[in-house]
């Protein structure tokens, strides 16, 4: 059994009358909603009654600015507005169209892009699409709108499907894991066969339970998905991950890496503080038992966010490149950026006014600075009377993201 | 590619055209276009905006930033 320590614990409160120092904090031990104070922000702007008459053209409907973070700490930022339109018609007969509702922030004088991760090309999901990945999760350092590549030859790009996935599955680690033959497995105190899967039969009066076992190369620190097969029956074999080729080394890691099979595919995963791990198979019970067993992989799992970049005309990365946010699209100074656009449908739907709600979201990435903003929007209601902002409730925040 | 252009008003039907003025490679150039039509256009009253995209396809773009025209 290997030694470990629990770690000490304090049971209450801890009140430090100065400053806490240390020379590492581990990752994923502090989270911000443990925090109060300056780690969550948030703020609010409201307005009402713009009236928009003319077809098509902008109207700002609010102006605010988002303020810098409290200790300039770098923030995931975001607004949230709900905005009630009246479509007023002047008639009954049917007026329809759309109104365009837009989240702007304008282009700051000095800004540093922000620096997302390094992203390694993967395929061309669709013409003009690129789709990379990058190892981690970084969904939070990407804003509604753009990315940035390449800082000594600036390419701005937007984007799509971007999402974050835990178990992205490397190389198969066992080596013939579906038992076409005998070999690369080590037995101990039985017989293995390959009838069409494994098969470990013990010895008869034996005092030892009959097992096989192979050692893999893993990487300290990383997590793993260990899956394998019961192909007859249920309770016939232990799967043991081991740092030995004993099954009382296992790892111990949440209880333990020792598992019983259930017929059919059996899925673990764990994290491993080793570099070379054991899969061991290990009959039930001792003398001449009888497994089955069949289909047994390890593979590390690596966290990864993928993302589709827009490649027109050509994939603007060619092996890897660092992201940066492309909060600005690369728009000069003073420009108002479009942060994300919501296009609603709206129709008189036969009254002389209409009524709606349109919420509208935009995400501008991770950073500390003060950014002013403002919401437009503009309608496209053939003869309408006009359509009115009654009223617009925005909320806006900034909150640590990691 | 950089898209820049404007938001022209046609004073007969009150209609609002987009027009694109020109297309770029390189940033440093689209963005010296990009204040080179401001200054060329800003005294125009039918002029409404100028705006700032990137081409998605050979038949399609995205307007991703607007200078309104102070004129």
């Amino acid at each position: 059994m290997p030694f470990y320590e629990d770690i000490k614990t304090i049971s209450g409160n801890l009140v430090v009358d100065g400053t806490i120092e240390g020379k590492h904090v581990k990752a994923e031990t502090i989270t911000a909603n443990k925090f109060s104070g300056a780690v969550e922000e948030e703020y609010r702007a409201y307005s009402e009654n713009i009236t928009m008459t003319s077809y098509n053209v902008l109207y700002t409907l609010h102006e605010f600015d988002h303020p810098a973070t409290e200790w300039d700490i770098a923030k995931g930022r975001s607004i949230d507005a709900n905005i009630n339109y009246q479509l007023y018609a002047g008639t009954t007969s049917n007026r329809t169209g759309t109104i365009i509702t837009q989240v702007e922030v304008q282009v700051p004088n000095f800004w540093n892009p922000n620096p997302i991760a390094n992203a390694f090309h993967y395929s061309t999901p669709a013409q003009y699409w690129q789709r990379v990945y990058m190892v981690g999760n970084h969904v939070n350092k990407f804003p509604s709108n753009q990315v940035l590549i390449d800082l000594a030859s600036p390419v701005y790009k937007s984007f799509k499907n971007l999402r974050y996935q835990y178990d992205f599955e490397l190389s198969e680690l066992v080596a013939n894991g579906n038992f076409n033959g005998t070999s690369d497995w080590v037995v101990q105190d039985g017989t293995l066969e390959v009838p069409y899967y494994g098969k470990l039969t013990g010895i008869s009066g034996s005092a030892n339970k009959a097992q096989i076992s192979q050692a893999v190369s893993v990487t300290a620190g990383e997590k793993y998905r260990l899956v394998y097969n019961a192909p007859v029956s249920s309770d016939l074999y232990k799967i043991i991950v081991s740092t030995t080729t004993d099954p009382a080394d296992e790892i111990e890691y949440q209880g333990g890496l020792a598992w019983g099979a259930v017929i059919g595919n059996n899925v673990r995963e764990f994290i491993v503080d080793v570099s070379t791990v054991y899969i061991i198979v290990q009959n039930l019970n001792a003398g001449d038992d009888i497994s089955y067993f069949d289909d047994i992989s390890l593979k590390q799992l690596e966290p990864r966010t993928w993302v589709d970049l827009s490649a027109y005309p050509s994939n603007p990365i060619s092996t890897s490149a660092i992201l940066f946010s492309g909060l600005t699209t690369g728009a000069t100074a003073g420009t108002y950026v479009v942060a994300e656009s919501i296009t609603h449908g709206i129709s008189n739907n036969g009254s002389y006014s209409f009524y709606t709600t349109v919420p509208v979201s935009a995400y501008l990435g991770r950073f500390h600075r003060d950014m002013k903003c403002r919401i437009r929007a503009k309608h496209q209601v053939g003869a309408a009377g006009y359509v009115k902002m009654q009223q617009i409730e925005i909320n806006f925040h900034s909150r640590i993201v990691g | 590619m950089i898209v820049l252009g404007y938001n022209l008003l046609n004073t007969e039907n009150e209609e609002i055209t987009a027009t694109i003025q020109g297309e770029y490679e390189i940033l440093t150039d689209g963005q010296d276009a990009f204040l080179q039509m401001i200054e060329d256009l800003k005294d125009n009253e039918n002029v409404k905006q100028f705006f700032w995209g990137i081409r998605l396809s050979p038949d399609e773009y995205q307007i991703t930033a607007y200078r309104d025209n102070e004129v």
